[in-house]
């Protein structure tokens, strides 16, 4: 029995390592959260679309080159249900946006938060960024 | 009622007038004065002086701080970061993650044989195909999005906004079977009064799927006793008992209460129209 027991918190053990935090999928699967960001743009395109809605930028690198990043938001559902509307972000918009980079590297990353040029956020909902361990 | 959850209330509740019916006055919910729907009201009765069950409902939502207790901030916090809104940590039921979290350690039923199956699906987890899973019973319920029951004499269908699912409760007086020629995801349900509860019997499900993110299986030999019970108007209670003994060495009861969203509606949700992110994830 004590052998059985080893064996299933050794178990547990490696499913929080491997499956930690899925809801609807594995959002630590693709985002790192020791790699936030926090970049300025223009807004070239809004996908309204399940599962998860995309906001697009427009981002000048340090050497002025334009970068286009993609931010995935929540379903189109659950923004609503939040406030959001469709016409919320529209091309053209200069607005901020904190989140975390795709762990491949690429220009993707979550819209922890989108704020207008004037300080407000668009998602009144956002909660506050936990600080980041130490690294 | 915590801040948090006051909030995620709020946030669902006050939508404003838009289309897509986010805030019909719907007719046949009871008003204060001031038109707000009354939601400690008792609740209403169909014409054969059952309670009716119908209506649009979210699980109570565990909340931020209650997650990192049961979780672990440190994990919580990966989470928040992470997140999308919309889909936040703190709008999500605690037992989506791990339903047999409130278990005490050394208490859980879980067999060695269903600890294995955890993790051998968990070494071979095919995270680039996030749209390739069906979000299980009670899983679909207890993420971020309401459900919808509609009750009729013979019959009552649960609507899950998450994928689109839907359940259908037989109270027409069939039993279930003995043996399934179509095991299901959301297996096969027939529904009883006791009282003003309705006690729902379901089986009949395949074993393809998991209780809940962490990977609990179930075997086809799963049965869950759902007891529904609308307090009020505005208030249904919901207590689920899971007996897998080919799982479990013996049956646990999970209770989520539901709030009612008066005025409100669920929406379509399918994972195909748009999916990006499978390319992006990597093993952890």
């Amino acid at each position: 029995m004590r052998a059985m027991l080893v064996v299933v918190v050794a178990g547990f053990g490696l499913l929080f390592q491997v499956m930690p935090a899925r809801a609807h999928h594995a959002f630590a699967a693709e985002f790192d959260a020791k790699k936030g960001i926090k970049v300025s743009g223009i807004v070239t395109k809004l996908e309204w679309t399940n599962p998860h809605a995309w906001v697009y930028l427009d981002v000048k690198d340090e050497s002025g080159k334009v970068i286009n990043w993609s931010f995935e938001l929540g379903s189109p559902n659950g923004l609503v249900r939040r406030g959001w509307r469709r016409t919320s972000l529209k091309e053209g918009d200069q607005v901020t946006i904190d989140g975390f980079r795709a762990k491949d590297g690429s220009n993707v990353a979550n819209a922890h938060t989108v704020t207008l040029p004037d300080g407000r956020s668009i998602f009144a909902g956002s909660q506050e960024t936990p600080e980041e361990p130490a690294k | 009622m915590s801040h948090q959850r006051q909030f995620v209330l709020l946030a669902f509740l006050s939508t404003g007038a838009y289309g897509q019916w986010l805030d019909f006055p719907t007719p046949g919910i009871p008003r204060t004065p001031d038109g707000k729907p009354n939601l400690s009201a008792p609740a209403p009765r169909t014409a054969e002086g059952k309670p009716d069950l119908s209506g649009v409902w979210m699980h109570e939502v565990t909340t931020v701080a209650e997650m990192k207790r049961l979780y672990g901030a440190a994990v919580i916090d990966e989470a928040i970061r992470v997140q999308v809104p919309g889909m936040e940590i703190g709008t999500q039921h605690k037992y989506s993650r791990n339903i047999l979290i409130d278990v005490r350690p050394g208490e859980s039923p879980l067999r060695p044989e269903a600890a294995e199956i955890m993790r051998q699906r968990a070494a071979t987890l095919d995270v680039q195909n996030p749209c390739g899973r069906v979000f299980g019973f009670p899983r679909a319920g207890l993420l971020s999005e309401p459900i919808k029951i509609v009750q009729s004499l013979r019959e009552t269908i649960v609507l899950y906004e998450v994928q689109n699912l839907h359940r259908q409760i037989f109270t027409d007086g069939r039993v279930l079977p003995k043996e399934f020629e179509l095991p299901a995801y959301l297996g096969y349900s027939v529904g009883h009064w006791d009282g003003d509860t309705l006690v729902v019997e379901t089986a009949g499900f395949n074993d393809k799927e998991m209780l809940d993110a962490m990977g609990h299986p179930h075997s086809e030999a799963l049965r869950i006793t759902e007891r529904f019970h609308r307090r009020d108007f505005g208030h249904l209670e919901v207590e689920m008992t899971f007996d897998d003994p080919k799982m479990y060495t013996k049956p646990f009861t999970i209770k989520v209460p539901h709030d009612l969203l008066a005025d409100a509606d669920i929406f379509e949700m399918f994972c195909s129209e748009n999916e990006k992110d499978g390319v992006h994830m990597q093993k952890q």
